[in-house]
Protein backbone atom coordinates (compact mmCIF):
# COMPACT_ATOMS: atom_id res chain seq x y z
CA UNK A 1 0.00 0.00 0.00
CA UNK A 2 1.19 3.44 -0.81
CA UNK A 3 0.54 5.74 2.09
CA UNK A 4 0.59 8.81 -0.14
CA UNK A 5 -2.56 7.72 -2.02
CA UNK A 6 -4.76 7.24 1.01
CA UNK A 7 -6.54 10.52 0.26
CA UNK A 8 -8.22 9.13 -2.85
CA UNK A 9 -8.94 5.67 -1.42
CA UNK A 10 -11.94 4.02 0.08
CA UNK A 11 -11.09 1.27 2.51
CA UNK A 12 -12.81 -1.47 4.48
CA UNK A 13 -11.81 -2.02 8.03
CA UNK A 14 -12.73 -4.14 11.00
CA UNK A 15 -12.82 -2.98 14.57
CA UNK A 16 -12.98 -5.45 17.39
CA UNK A 17 -13.08 -5.26 21.16
CA UNK A 18 -15.60 -4.80 23.95
CA UNK A 19 -18.50 -2.37 23.28
CA UNK A 20 -17.53 -1.65 19.70
CA UNK A 21 -20.84 0.16 18.98
CA UNK A 22 -19.32 3.05 20.93
CA UNK A 23 -16.67 3.24 18.25
CA UNK A 24 -19.43 3.71 15.67
CA UNK A 25 -21.04 6.49 17.74
CA UNK A 26 -17.78 8.33 18.23
CA UNK A 27 -16.84 8.04 14.56
CA UNK A 28 -20.23 9.33 13.40
CA UNK A 29 -20.15 12.17 15.93
CA UNK A 30 -16.70 13.27 14.74
CA UNK A 31 -17.96 13.71 11.18
CA UNK A 32 -16.81 10.43 9.63
CA UNK A 33 -19.28 8.81 7.28
CA UNK A 34 -19.41 5.07 7.81
CA UNK A 35 -20.92 2.89 5.11
CA UNK A 36 -21.93 -0.74 4.88
CA UNK A 37 -21.53 -1.44 8.58
CA UNK A 38 -21.82 -5.23 9.21
CA UNK A 39 -21.84 -7.09 12.41
CA UNK A 40 -19.21 -9.73 12.97
CA UNK A 41 -18.14 -11.71 15.94
CA UNK A 42 -16.91 -9.33 18.70
CA UNK A 43 -16.93 -6.32 16.41
CA UNK A 44 -17.94 -4.69 13.14
CA UNK A 45 -16.66 -4.15 9.63
CA UNK A 46 -17.35 -0.92 7.77
CA UNK A 47 -16.25 1.18 4.80
CA UNK A 48 -14.89 4.73 5.03
CA UNK A 49 -13.04 7.26 2.87
CA UNK A 50 -9.25 7.49 2.87
CA UNK A 51 -8.98 10.97 4.49
CA UNK A 52 -10.86 9.66 7.55
CA UNK A 53 -8.44 6.80 8.15
CA UNK A 54 -6.19 8.66 10.57
CA UNK A 55 -9.16 9.91 12.61
CA UNK A 56 -10.64 6.40 12.86
CA UNK A 57 -7.30 5.02 13.96
CA UNK A 58 -7.11 7.65 16.72
CA UNK A 59 -10.65 6.87 17.92
CA UNK A 60 -9.86 3.15 17.99
CA UNK A 61 -6.63 3.80 19.86
CA UNK A 62 -8.29 6.03 22.46
CA UNK A 63 -11.07 3.47 23.05
CA UNK A 64 -8.76 0.48 23.19
CA UNK A 65 -10.28 -1.22 20.13
CA UNK A 66 -8.31 -3.13 17.55
CA UNK A 67 -8.47 -1.39 14.16
CA UNK A 68 -7.49 -3.36 11.07
CA UNK A 69 -7.72 -2.32 7.43
CA UNK A 70 -8.90 -5.36 5.49
CA UNK A 71 -9.24 -4.00 1.96
CA UNK A 72 -8.43 -0.89 0.06
CA UNK A 73 -9.66 0.41 -3.25
CA UNK A 74 -7.51 3.14 -4.74
CA UNK A 75 -7.70 5.15 -7.95
CA UNK A 76 -6.19 2.23 -9.89
CA UNK A 77 -2.70 1.01 -10.58
CA UNK A 78 -2.22 2.99 -13.76
CA UNK A 79 -3.44 6.23 -12.18
CA UNK A 80 -1.18 5.65 -9.20
CA UNK A 81 1.75 5.09 -11.53
CA UNK A 82 0.94 8.28 -13.41
CA UNK A 83 0.60 10.28 -10.22
CA UNK A 84 3.95 8.98 -8.96
CA UNK A 85 5.98 9.33 -12.15
CA UNK A 86 4.22 12.30 -13.79
CA UNK A 87 3.04 14.59 -10.98
CA UNK A 88 2.99 17.46 -13.46
CA UNK A 89 -0.13 16.01 -15.08
CA UNK A 90 -2.14 16.26 -11.88
CA UNK A 91 -0.63 19.65 -11.07
CA UNK A 92 -1.45 20.84 -14.59
CA UNK A 93 -5.05 19.66 -14.31
CA UNK A 94 -5.47 21.43 -10.97
CA UNK A 95 -3.84 24.56 -12.35
CA UNK A 96 -6.09 24.42 -15.41
CA UNK A 97 -9.26 24.44 -13.34
CA UNK A 98 -7.94 27.14 -11.03
CA UNK A 99 -7.03 29.34 -14.01
CA UNK A 100 -10.34 28.57 -15.69
CA UNK A 101 -12.13 29.73 -12.60
CA UNK A 102 -9.95 32.81 -12.12
CA UNK A 103 -9.67 33.94 -15.74
CA UNK A 104 -13.43 33.51 -16.24
CA UNK A 105 -13.82 36.70 -14.22
CA UNK A 106 -12.03 38.77 -16.87
CA UNK A 107 -13.73 40.16 -19.95
CA UNK A 108 -12.50 38.13 -22.94
CA UNK A 109 -14.92 39.33 -25.54
CA UNK A 110 -17.86 41.67 -25.94
CA UNK A 111 -20.81 40.24 -27.81
CA UNK A 112 -23.14 42.80 -29.33
CA UNK A 113 -25.68 40.21 -30.46
CA UNK A 114 -28.11 41.40 -33.11
CA UNK A 115 -27.27 45.06 -32.63
CA UNK A 116 -26.64 47.18 -35.73
CA UNK A 117 -22.96 47.54 -36.59
CA UNK A 118 -23.29 51.33 -36.62
CA UNK A 119 -24.15 51.31 -32.93
CA UNK A 120 -21.17 49.18 -31.85
CA UNK A 121 -18.80 52.13 -31.59
CA UNK A 122 -21.23 54.07 -29.39
CA UNK A 123 -21.74 51.15 -27.04
CA UNK A 124 -18.00 50.53 -26.92
CA UNK A 125 -17.36 54.15 -25.95
CA UNK A 126 -20.08 53.98 -23.33
CA UNK A 127 -18.56 50.82 -21.83
CA UNK A 128 -15.06 52.29 -21.95
CA UNK A 129 -16.29 55.36 -20.08
CA UNK A 130 -17.56 52.99 -17.39
CA UNK A 131 -14.12 51.34 -17.30
CA UNK A 132 -15.17 48.15 -19.09
CA UNK A 133 -13.07 46.68 -21.89
CA UNK A 134 -11.31 43.41 -22.66
CA UNK A 135 -8.93 42.43 -19.86
CA UNK A 136 -10.88 44.06 -17.01
CA UNK A 137 -11.84 41.92 -14.02
CA UNK A 138 -15.58 42.44 -14.03
CA UNK A 139 -17.25 42.52 -10.65
CA UNK A 140 -20.95 42.60 -10.03
CA UNK A 141 -21.03 46.18 -8.66
CA UNK A 142 -19.06 47.41 -11.69
CA UNK A 143 -21.46 45.64 -14.04
CA UNK A 144 -24.50 47.06 -12.27
CA UNK A 145 -23.01 50.56 -12.27
CA UNK A 146 -22.23 50.28 -15.98
CA UNK A 147 -25.74 49.11 -16.75
CA UNK A 148 -27.26 51.95 -14.77
CA UNK A 149 -25.04 54.47 -16.52
CA UNK A 150 -25.81 52.94 -19.92
CA UNK A 151 -29.53 53.26 -19.30
CA UNK A 152 -29.12 56.82 -18.06
CA UNK A 153 -26.89 58.08 -20.83
CA UNK A 154 -28.07 56.22 -23.85
CA UNK A 155 -30.62 57.99 -25.99
CA UNK A 156 -30.49 55.39 -28.73
CA UNK A 157 -31.71 52.44 -26.66
CA UNK A 158 -34.94 52.03 -24.83
CA UNK A 159 -33.48 49.27 -22.70
CA UNK A 160 -29.93 47.94 -22.29
CA UNK A 161 -28.90 44.82 -20.45
CA UNK A 162 -25.33 43.68 -19.75
CA UNK A 163 -24.89 39.99 -19.03
CA UNK A 164 -21.51 38.56 -18.11
CA UNK A 165 -20.96 34.82 -18.15
CA UNK A 166 -17.81 32.81 -18.73
CA UNK A 167 -15.73 35.80 -19.77
CA UNK A 168 -18.18 36.97 -22.42
CA UNK A 169 -20.01 40.25 -21.92
CA UNK A 170 -23.26 40.21 -23.86
CA UNK A 171 -24.97 43.47 -24.64
CA UNK A 172 -28.67 43.19 -25.25
CA UNK A 173 -30.74 46.20 -26.14
CA UNK A 174 -33.98 47.33 -27.66
CA UNK A 175 -34.20 50.52 -29.73
CA UNK A 176 -35.91 53.48 -28.20
CA UNK A 177 -39.45 54.15 -29.32
CA UNK A 178 -40.50 57.76 -29.14
CA UNK A 179 -44.07 58.83 -28.97
CA UNK A 180 -44.77 62.49 -29.44
CA UNK A 181 -47.47 63.86 -27.24
CA UNK A 182 -48.63 67.19 -28.59
CA UNK A 183 -49.76 69.76 -26.10
CA UNK A 184 -53.13 71.39 -26.72
CA UNK A 185 -52.59 74.46 -28.95
CA UNK A 186 -52.23 77.76 -27.11
CA UNK A 187 -55.20 80.11 -27.30
CA UNK A 188 -53.86 82.29 -30.05
CA UNK A 189 -54.32 82.64 -33.77
CA UNK A 190 -52.13 81.93 -36.79
CA UNK A 191 -50.52 84.67 -38.87
CA UNK A 192 -48.81 84.75 -42.25
CA UNK A 193 -45.04 84.59 -42.19
CA UNK A 194 -44.69 85.98 -45.73
CA UNK A 195 -46.68 87.48 -48.57
CA UNK A 196 -48.24 84.92 -50.84
CA UNK A 197 -51.20 83.22 -52.43
CA UNK A 198 -53.09 80.66 -50.36
CA UNK A 199 -53.02 77.20 -51.96
CA UNK A 200 -54.42 75.02 -49.18
CA UNK A 201 -56.00 75.52 -45.77
CA UNK A 202 -55.39 72.54 -43.54
CA UNK A 203 -56.56 73.83 -40.18
CA UNK A 204 -56.79 71.18 -37.45
CA UNK A 205 -58.01 73.51 -34.75
CA UNK A 206 -59.24 77.09 -34.59
CA UNK A 207 -61.22 79.06 -37.17
CA UNK A 208 -59.78 79.83 -40.62
CA UNK A 209 -60.24 83.42 -41.80
CA UNK A 210 -58.72 83.02 -45.27
CA UNK A 211 -59.72 80.89 -48.22
CA UNK A 212 -57.85 79.21 -51.03
CA UNK A 213 -56.87 81.65 -53.75
CA UNK A 214 -56.65 84.69 -51.49
CA UNK A 215 -53.58 86.92 -51.44
CA UNK A 216 -52.17 87.50 -47.99
CA UNK A 217 -49.46 89.77 -46.66
CA UNK A 218 -46.95 89.06 -43.95
CA UNK A 219 -48.50 89.39 -40.49
CA UNK A 220 -52.07 89.01 -41.73
CA UNK A 221 -54.27 86.74 -39.56
CA UNK A 222 -54.87 83.35 -41.18
CA UNK A 223 -56.80 81.57 -38.42
CA UNK A 224 -58.52 82.92 -35.32
CA UNK A 225 -58.53 81.34 -31.88
CA UNK A 226 -61.96 82.61 -31.00
CA UNK A 227 -65.38 82.82 -32.60
CA UNK A 228 -68.70 84.21 -31.44
CA UNK A 229 -71.66 81.87 -31.30
CA UNK A 230 -75.26 82.89 -32.11
CA UNK A 231 -75.76 84.43 -28.70
CA UNK A 232 -72.62 86.47 -29.05
CA UNK A 233 -70.61 84.40 -26.56
CA UNK A 234 -66.97 83.79 -27.39
CA UNK A 235 -66.02 80.18 -28.26
CA UNK A 236 -62.28 79.87 -27.65
CA UNK A 237 -60.18 77.30 -29.52
CA UNK A 238 -56.43 77.57 -30.08
CA UNK A 239 -55.53 77.68 -33.78
CA UNK A 240 -53.32 74.92 -35.15
CA UNK A 241 -52.60 73.49 -38.57
CA UNK A 242 -51.00 74.21 -41.93
CA UNK A 243 -51.78 76.93 -44.42
CA UNK A 244 -49.85 76.38 -47.60
CA UNK A 245 -49.12 79.33 -49.82
CA UNK A 246 -47.08 80.16 -52.90
CA UNK A 247 -44.48 82.71 -51.91
CA UNK A 248 -41.93 84.76 -53.76
CA UNK A 249 -39.05 85.88 -51.64
CA UNK A 250 -35.50 87.05 -52.13
CA UNK A 251 -32.50 86.09 -50.05
CA UNK A 252 -29.02 87.59 -50.26
CA UNK A 253 -25.66 86.32 -49.08
CA UNK A 254 -22.00 87.22 -49.51
CA UNK A 255 -18.95 84.99 -49.52
CA UNK A 256 -15.37 86.29 -49.20
CA UNK A 257 -12.91 84.90 -51.74
CA UNK A 258 -10.20 84.70 -49.10
CA UNK A 259 -10.80 83.78 -45.49
CA UNK A 260 -9.17 81.84 -42.67
CA UNK A 261 -10.53 78.49 -41.57
CA UNK A 262 -9.59 75.48 -39.48
CA UNK A 263 -8.45 72.82 -41.94
CA UNK A 264 -6.90 69.38 -41.68
CA UNK A 265 -3.21 69.29 -42.50
CA UNK A 266 -3.14 65.56 -43.27
CA UNK A 267 -0.75 64.80 -40.43
CA UNK A 268 -1.78 62.46 -37.67
CA UNK A 269 -0.30 60.85 -34.60
CA UNK A 270 -1.47 57.79 -32.67
CA UNK A 271 -1.12 56.97 -28.97
CA UNK A 272 -1.77 53.34 -28.07
CA UNK A 273 -2.61 51.75 -24.75
CA UNK A 274 -2.36 47.99 -24.30
CA UNK A 275 -4.74 46.59 -21.70
CA UNK A 276 -3.90 43.19 -20.25
CA UNK A 277 -5.42 41.58 -17.13
CA UNK A 278 -4.18 43.75 -14.28
CA UNK A 279 -1.74 45.67 -16.46
CA UNK A 280 -1.87 48.61 -18.85
CA UNK A 281 0.94 50.01 -20.93
CA UNK A 282 0.69 53.29 -22.82
CA UNK A 283 2.86 54.18 -25.77
CA UNK A 284 2.57 57.95 -26.25
CA UNK A 285 2.39 59.54 -29.68
CA UNK A 286 5.77 60.22 -31.28
CA UNK A 287 4.86 63.81 -32.16
CA UNK A 288 2.00 65.21 -30.10
CA UNK A 289 -0.42 67.08 -32.35
CA UNK A 290 -3.42 69.27 -31.64
CA UNK A 291 -6.62 68.53 -33.46
CA UNK A 292 -9.53 66.18 -33.63
CA UNK A 293 -9.23 62.89 -31.77
CA UNK A 294 -10.55 59.55 -32.93
CA UNK A 295 -10.63 56.58 -30.53
CA UNK A 296 -10.50 52.97 -31.71
CA UNK A 297 -10.76 49.84 -29.57
CA UNK A 298 -9.00 46.82 -31.05
CA UNK A 299 -9.63 43.54 -29.23
CA UNK A 300 -6.71 41.09 -29.48
CA UNK A 301 -7.36 37.73 -31.06
CA UNK A 302 -5.33 34.63 -31.70
CA UNK A 303 -6.96 33.31 -34.85
CA UNK A 304 -10.56 32.87 -33.81
CA UNK A 305 -9.71 32.77 -30.12
CA UNK A 306 -10.45 35.98 -28.24
CA UNK A 307 -7.89 37.06 -25.66
CA UNK A 308 -8.55 39.06 -22.51
CA UNK A 309 -6.64 42.02 -23.88
CA UNK A 310 -7.22 44.97 -26.17
CA UNK A 311 -5.51 48.01 -27.61
CA UNK A 312 -7.00 51.47 -27.36
CA UNK A 313 -5.68 53.66 -30.18
CA UNK A 314 -6.27 57.40 -30.02
CA UNK A 315 -5.49 59.01 -33.37
CA UNK A 316 -5.14 62.79 -33.45
CA UNK A 317 -5.73 64.47 -36.79
CA UNK A 318 -3.95 67.82 -36.88
CA UNK A 319 -6.00 70.91 -37.66
CA UNK A 320 -4.59 74.38 -38.28
CA UNK A 321 -6.03 77.75 -39.09
CA UNK A 322 -4.97 78.47 -42.65
CA UNK A 323 -5.96 81.01 -45.28
CA UNK A 324 -8.34 79.57 -47.85
CA UNK A 325 -8.68 81.06 -51.31
CA UNK A 326 -11.73 80.25 -53.32
CA UNK A 327 -12.27 80.55 -57.03
CA UNK A 328 -15.01 82.90 -58.19
CA UNK A 329 -17.27 79.99 -59.14
CA UNK A 330 -16.83 78.25 -55.79
CA UNK A 331 -17.45 81.47 -53.87
CA UNK A 332 -20.63 82.15 -55.83
CA UNK A 333 -21.82 78.58 -55.27
CA UNK A 334 -21.23 78.95 -51.55
CA UNK A 335 -23.15 82.24 -51.47
CA UNK A 336 -26.09 80.61 -53.30
CA UNK A 337 -25.90 77.71 -50.89
CA UNK A 338 -26.11 80.16 -47.97
CA UNK A 339 -29.21 81.71 -49.54
CA UNK A 340 -30.89 78.35 -49.80
CA UNK A 341 -29.91 77.56 -46.21
CA UNK A 342 -31.60 80.78 -45.12
CA UNK A 343 -34.76 79.83 -47.01
CA UNK A 344 -34.87 76.36 -45.46
CA UNK A 345 -34.25 77.84 -42.03
CA UNK A 346 -37.30 80.11 -42.44
CA UNK A 347 -39.49 77.53 -44.19
CA UNK A 348 -38.24 74.00 -43.48
CA UNK A 349 -40.91 72.37 -45.68
CA UNK A 350 -40.37 74.68 -48.63
CA UNK A 351 -40.67 73.16 -52.11
CA UNK A 352 -38.88 75.39 -54.59
CA UNK A 353 -40.74 75.88 -57.85
CA UNK A 354 -38.44 78.42 -59.46
CA UNK A 355 -35.44 80.52 -58.61
CA UNK A 356 -33.68 83.48 -60.16
CA UNK A 357 -30.05 84.17 -59.32
CA UNK A 358 -28.15 87.41 -59.54
CA UNK A 359 -24.49 87.01 -58.69
CA UNK A 360 -21.61 89.46 -58.68
CA UNK A 361 -17.96 89.24 -57.71
CA UNK A 362 -16.46 92.52 -56.55
CA UNK A 363 -13.73 93.61 -54.14
CA UNK A 364 -12.83 90.07 -53.16
CA UNK A 365 -16.41 89.15 -52.28
CA UNK A 366 -18.95 87.10 -54.17
CA UNK A 367 -22.53 88.24 -53.60
CA UNK A 368 -25.66 86.33 -54.51
CA UNK A 369 -29.27 87.49 -54.51
CA UNK A 370 -31.64 84.61 -55.19
CA UNK A 371 -35.35 85.08 -55.66
CA UNK A 372 -37.25 81.89 -54.92
CA UNK A 373 -40.78 81.00 -55.82
CA UNK A 374 -41.77 78.23 -53.47
CA UNK A 375 -44.71 76.65 -51.70
CA UNK A 376 -44.57 76.23 -47.95
CA UNK A 377 -46.58 76.39 -44.78
CA UNK A 378 -46.64 80.07 -43.84
CA UNK A 379 -48.80 79.83 -40.71
CA UNK A 380 -47.02 81.00 -37.58
CA UNK A 381 -48.07 81.89 -34.12
CA UNK A 382 -46.69 85.41 -33.63
CA UNK B 1 -100.20 14.47 -1.52
CA UNK B 2 -97.65 12.85 0.65
CA UNK B 3 -95.83 15.37 2.78
CA UNK B 4 -92.22 15.81 1.84
CA UNK B 5 -89.79 14.18 4.18
CA UNK B 6 -87.44 16.71 5.65
CA UNK B 7 -83.93 16.31 4.40
CA UNK B 8 -81.78 14.87 7.15
CA UNK B 9 -79.44 17.47 8.40
CA UNK B 10 -75.83 16.62 7.78
CA UNK B 11 -73.92 16.11 10.92
CA UNK B 12 -70.53 17.54 10.74
CA UNK B 13 -68.25 19.18 13.16
CA UNK B 14 -67.07 22.67 12.60
CA UNK B 15 -63.32 22.66 12.21
CA UNK B 16 -61.48 23.89 15.23
CA UNK B 17 -59.77 26.89 13.66
CA UNK B 18 -58.02 27.80 16.87
CA UNK B 19 -56.34 24.45 17.04
CA UNK B 20 -55.41 24.57 13.36
CA UNK B 21 -53.80 27.98 13.74
CA UNK B 22 -52.04 27.05 16.96
CA UNK B 23 -48.26 26.57 16.84
CA UNK B 24 -46.95 23.01 16.80
CA UNK B 25 -45.89 21.41 20.08
CA UNK B 26 -42.66 22.51 21.60
CA UNK B 27 -39.51 21.12 19.95
CA UNK B 28 -41.73 19.64 17.20
CA UNK B 29 -39.12 20.24 14.56
CA UNK B 30 -36.37 18.81 16.70
CA UNK B 31 -38.09 15.51 17.35
CA UNK B 32 -36.46 12.42 15.84
CA UNK B 33 -37.73 11.12 12.52
CA UNK B 34 -38.15 7.56 11.37
CA UNK B 35 -39.05 6.82 7.78
CA UNK B 36 -39.50 3.28 6.54
CA UNK B 37 -39.13 2.85 2.79
CA UNK B 38 -39.27 -0.72 1.68
CA UNK B 39 -36.35 -2.49 3.25
CA UNK B 40 -34.65 0.74 4.34
CA UNK B 41 -35.22 2.73 7.49
CA UNK B 42 -34.07 6.35 7.39
CA UNK B 43 -33.61 8.13 10.67
CA UNK B 44 -32.72 11.68 11.51
CA UNK B 45 -31.89 12.63 15.06
CA UNK B 46 -30.22 9.39 16.08
CA UNK B 47 -27.90 10.26 18.91
CA UNK B 48 -26.28 6.91 19.44
CA UNK B 49 -26.38 3.26 18.51
CA UNK B 50 -26.85 1.39 21.77
CA UNK B 51 -26.81 -2.09 20.33
CA UNK B 52 -26.34 -3.56 16.91
CA UNK B 53 -26.67 -7.19 15.91
CA UNK B 54 -28.18 -8.74 12.75
CA UNK B 55 -31.42 -9.35 14.69
CA UNK B 56 -31.70 -6.29 16.88
CA UNK B 57 -30.74 -2.65 16.63
CA UNK B 58 -31.32 -0.23 19.48
CA UNK B 59 -31.12 3.49 18.82
CA UNK B 60 -31.05 6.44 21.18
CA UNK B 61 -33.36 9.06 19.64
CA UNK B 62 -33.36 11.65 22.39
CA UNK B 63 -36.20 10.94 24.82
CA UNK B 64 -37.13 7.77 23.00
CA UNK B 65 -35.34 4.48 22.66
CA UNK B 66 -36.18 2.77 19.38
CA UNK B 67 -35.52 -0.93 19.13
CA UNK B 68 -35.86 -2.59 15.76
CA UNK B 69 -36.14 -6.33 15.36
CA UNK B 70 -35.71 -8.28 12.16
CA UNK B 71 -33.39 -10.43 10.08
CA UNK B 72 -30.09 -9.49 8.47
CA UNK B 73 -30.08 -5.94 9.82
CA UNK B 74 -27.21 -3.78 8.76
CA UNK B 75 -26.19 -0.11 8.80
CA UNK B 76 -25.84 1.24 5.27
CA UNK B 77 -24.74 4.74 6.26
CA UNK B 78 -24.04 6.50 9.54
CA UNK B 79 -22.85 10.09 9.67
CA UNK B 80 -23.66 12.70 12.27
CA UNK B 81 -27.25 12.08 13.35
CA UNK B 82 -28.40 10.49 10.12
CA UNK B 83 -28.50 6.76 9.98
CA UNK B 84 -29.81 4.44 7.29
CA UNK B 85 -30.64 0.88 8.26
CA UNK B 86 -31.39 -1.95 5.87
CA UNK B 87 -32.71 -5.46 6.27
CA UNK B 88 -36.03 -7.19 6.90
CA UNK B 89 -37.80 -5.46 9.77
CA UNK B 90 -40.36 -7.40 11.75
CA UNK B 91 -41.05 -5.27 14.80
CA UNK B 92 -40.43 -1.76 16.11
CA UNK B 93 -40.48 -1.00 19.80
CA UNK B 94 -40.63 2.53 21.17
CA UNK B 95 -39.88 3.20 24.79
CA UNK B 96 -39.29 6.32 26.79
CA UNK B 97 -35.73 6.58 27.94
CA UNK B 98 -36.83 7.29 31.51
CA UNK B 99 -39.44 4.53 31.66
CA UNK B 100 -38.51 1.58 33.88
CA UNK B 101 -39.02 -1.76 32.05
CA UNK B 102 -41.90 -3.80 33.56
CA UNK B 103 -39.71 -6.86 34.24
CA UNK B 104 -37.28 -4.64 36.20
CA UNK B 105 -40.14 -2.83 38.05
Amino acid sequence: MKAEFWAVDTFRFSVTGPGTFRFLNRAAASGVRLRHVRWQKDGYTATASGPDRRRLEEIAKSGGWAFTVTARRGPGRRTEWLLRTRPGLAAGAVLFFVLLRFLGGFVWCIDYGAMDTDLHAGVRTLLADCGIHEGVYLTKPLLQAAQAQALRRSETFGWVSLNFTGGCLSVESTPVQTQTVRDPPPRQGLYAAADGEILAVEIESGFAVVAVGEQVTAGQPLAAAEKLDRKGNAVPQGAWGRIVARVQKQYTAAQALEYEALVYTGRSSAAETLYLPGYAHTRPAETPLAGEEQTEWLPLRLGRLALPACICRVTTWEQKTQPVRLTDTAAVALAVRTCRAQLLRDFPDAEIEAEQRETTTENGTAAAAVTYIFTADIARTR
Amino acid sequence: MKPKKPHPRKLYERPDLRRMAAPPPRDFYRLPELELRGGNLLTDGCRRVLDFTPKRVCLDMGDTLVTLYGEGLRIESFAGKRLILAGRFTRVELRSKWEVPPDEG
